[in-house]
């Protein structure tokens, strides 16, 4: 692994740059909030925003994305037959992402992309494009991710990991990929070799590694909230799925779309038809457990008719089921959005603790 | 204990003081009226995981009662938690909670003997997002508490809805944990003029900036329905947006659907919203859905005098034949 200093005055035209040979996307303020979007010709990514609200999920499995055209009207050519609708998966670059909301995008490989089921809109997607991290210095309040298998300098999941060090980024090179994105926006002294000085130690004599390695502990120490969740898998189903304490933690729960649609882990979706005159498409939407429509069934009769039942649904997929099925930890990255969003203070660490540790 | 409090000079010391006497004064009512087992459970807000934040809960026995909770956080409306219960239950309202309890028993949704209402006197409640400003302070530091000390909770600091509040104290109670805070007095002018900025605004905007307007507003919506959720108003047991046969409102991000969603919910609420907040409270993205809902209290007012949730003995505008109304065609 290869580290590079990247001046922060040469930065905006670097990303420029890489246009040449990817489209961008990052976060924007939109409005009130950040969100990641794809970033017209000459508009940056805020490096110095602090937290999307919704997650960047929606980069490869947008809120609604058609699948599918299609025309009823029988004097068309190829009438009652669904199109595949145009898609642009051409090399593309998520700037400034979060290390843990990329690797919220493992996690969601797990269930788009496995030995039985390719989601191709999601494949396609995730595979076109580059994540170009920014390691978070200075996490909020509601950040619990380093009890997630992750963290805000984990490098697992990213091409790059950029350390903001001063006035400079530090690139920690993970991949292929991520050299490959450096090279085009010129950051790479030579194309595609690394200036061997600034690999370990700069031309100021500082050790690198050393530095990122300080600037990592110093964001860790900063995270407070603490989960932990090693007694849940052993625990039968049941007895969580039974547990006495969810009616009570249901309580305050308005059942809202708020914490499934923010989250980078949640992966429900649905698929529906929309048609307007003659034209129609067939689009995949998000969904969400919390709302009664997620289980109904075609006779009218609701398996979790009672809203606690929908709040507990949330929590045992993320933090049982989740980790029975894929021995990989939760699916949770302690991103913090829903604790952050939720009108009635639903707070998933106080959660996964109570399942943890109580009866 | 008389608490008749200027808003404008309340500080957040004064605050501090009375959210403890009122707290203290909801848990002793609480425990009372579940010993003398007058009701089966009380609902009221405990604290939130973080600073300045509030969670609803729901107590059953009088040993839990010290959980309860009173501040300037407790934005959601609890007879949005009372609705279809079958038991007898105790709440603590506020103003605008109390005129939703109101439009719970005429709308027959719950039966007035099976509530006991706590009745709390309203200095306001601060905006969510002035939190989310303060909360954006870094992990490790709690500076947040310590610049709310500094902060007078005067009139920039209060939601919206709880600037123009017209009743501040419960409109029906059982009892009240203090004596009854100042009301404002206005006059029908001052109120169109003032309540209704925001609405009068709008109203004053070419159409097209208007429908930019709009647009521009719903644009972050991702239909998560906090806003109808957080509602006490919104209670049909399968909402028209939720309806899939028919399936009257399509299911993606069109803005279409998202307006659609929009401005029927408003006109559900036509002559029953009580102008709580809460919905705005809910809503993760700081859209001010109380906008739509604001308009047609407007036309309510303008037309029948009419504001909800005020009185048990009549009946809501849309409900109610007069034979001195406005229109000639109703006539
Ligand atoms: S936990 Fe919070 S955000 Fe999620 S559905 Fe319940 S109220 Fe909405
Ligand atoms: S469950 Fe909450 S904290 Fe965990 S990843 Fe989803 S939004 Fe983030
Ligand atoms: S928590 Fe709910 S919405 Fe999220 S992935 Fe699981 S079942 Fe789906
Ligand atoms: S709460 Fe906000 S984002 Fe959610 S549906 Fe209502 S207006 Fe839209
Ligand atoms: S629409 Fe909003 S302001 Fe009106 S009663 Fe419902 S939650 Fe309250």
């Amino acid at each position: 692994m290869k580290i590079i200093k990247i001046d922060k005055k040469i930065w905006s035209d670097g990303v420029e740059k890489s246009r040449d040979s990817y489209r961008l996307i990052g976060p924007v303020k939109d409005r009130e909030f950040h969100q990641f979007r794809e970033l017209a010709k000459g508009e940056q990514p805020d490096m110095n925003y602090k937290n999307s609200r919704l997650s960047p999920k929606s980069i490869a499995f947008p809120q609604s994305e058609t699948m599918f055209i299609y025309d009823l009207d029988e004097k068309a050519e190829e009438h009652h037959i669904m199109q595949d609708a145009e898609k642009d998966y051409s090399p593309r670059a998520v700037i400034g992402i979060r290390p843990y909301d990329a690797k919220a995008f493992k996690i969601l490989d797990l269930n788009f992309n496995n030995s039985d089921y390719q989601d191709p809109y999601w494949v396609n997607a995730y595979n076109c494009t580059t994540f170009i991290s920014l390691a978070v210095n200075s996490p909020d309040k509601f950040d619990f991710s380093t009890s997630c298998a992750t963290g805000p300098f984990d490098d697992s999941a990213v091409d790059v990991l950029l350390v903001d060090y001063n006035d400079s980024y530090l690139a920690k090179i993970m991949t292929d990929k991520g050299l490959a994105w450096l090279n085009a926006a010129g950051f790479t002294t030579k194309n595609g070799e690394i200036d061997g000085a600034v690999t370990g130690v700069s031309e100021a004599g500082e050790d690198i590694y050393e530095i990122i390695e300080k600037l990592k502990a110093d964001a860790e120490s900063k995270i407070r909230s603490k989960i932990s969740f090693d007694k849940i898998k052993e625990k039968s189903i049941l007895d969580i799925f039974n547990a006495p304490f969810w009616e009570d933690i249901a309580f305050a729960c308005l059942n809202c779309g708020t914490c499934t649609y923010s989250c980078p882990t949640c992966w429900c979706f649905d698929i529906q038809d929309e048609t307007n005159g003659r034209k129609g498409i067939r689009q995949k939407n998000w969904d969400s457990c919390m709302t009664p429509l997620f289980t109904v069934h075609a006779t009218g009769h609701n398996p979790r008719h009672n809203d606690w039942e929908r709040t507990r649904q949330r929590f045992m997929h993320k933090l049982k089921y989740f980790q029975d099925k894929y021995n990989q930890g939760i699916m949770c990255v302690g991103c913090g959005r829903c604790v952050e969003q939720c009108p009635a203070n639903i707070d998933i660490r106080n959660i996964c603790n109570q399942m943890n540790n109580g009866e | 204990m008389t608490m008749n409090i200027n808003q404008s000079d309340i500080n957040k010391k004064q605050i501090d003081i009375i959210n403890q006497q009122y707290t203290e004064k909801i848990r002793e009512s609480a425990k009372k009226v579940l010993l003398e087992k007058k009701v089966d459970v009380v609902i009221g807000f405990k604290n939130g995981t973080e600073p300045m934040t509030t969670e609803p809960c729901l107590i059953n026995k009088a040993s839990d009662a010290d959980k309860l909770i009173w501040n300037e956080h407790c934005r959601l409306n609890l007879a949005n938690y009372v609705k279809g219960r079958k038991d007898k239950a105790a709440v603590v309202a506020k103003g605008c909670d109390s005129r939703n309890l109101v439009n719970h028993i005429i709308e027959h949704q719950i039966k007035r003997e099976n509530l006991y209402i706590i009745g709390v006197p309203c200095n306001g409640m601060v905006d969510k997002s002035l939190n989310l400003k303060e909360l954006k302070v870094e992990a490790e530091s709690d500076t947040m508490q310590e610049n709310l000390d500094l902060f007078p909770i005067n009139r920039d600091m209060l939601q919206d809805n709880c600037k123009t509040c017209i009743k501040r104290n419960p409109v029906i109670f059982d009892e009240m944990i203090a004596e009854p805070v100042k009301e404002r007095e206005w006059t029908k002018e001052e109120k169109l003029k003032e309540s209704f900025e925001s609405v009068n605004k709008i109203e004053a905007m070419a159409e097209s900036d208007r429908w930019s307007f709009f647009n521009d507003m719903l644009s972050s919506c991702t239909r998560c329905y906090a806003c109808r959720n957080a509602c006490p108003l919104c209670y049909c047991p399968t909402c028209f947006v939720d309806e899939s046969r028919p399936q009257w409102v399509g299911k993606g991000t069109d803005l279409i659907d998202v307006r659609t969603y929009h401005f029927l919910r408003a006109f559900h609420c036509a002559g029953r919203c009580t102008d709580c907040g809460a919905c705005e409270a809910a809503c993760p993205m700081n859209i001010k859905v109380r906008l739509f809902t604001k308009k047609l209290d407007k036309e309510c007012f303008e037309n029948f005098g009419w504001e909800a949730g005020m009185s048990l003995d009549e009946r809501p505008p849309l409900d109610v034949y007069k034979v001195n109304d406005n229109a000639n065609f109703i006539r």
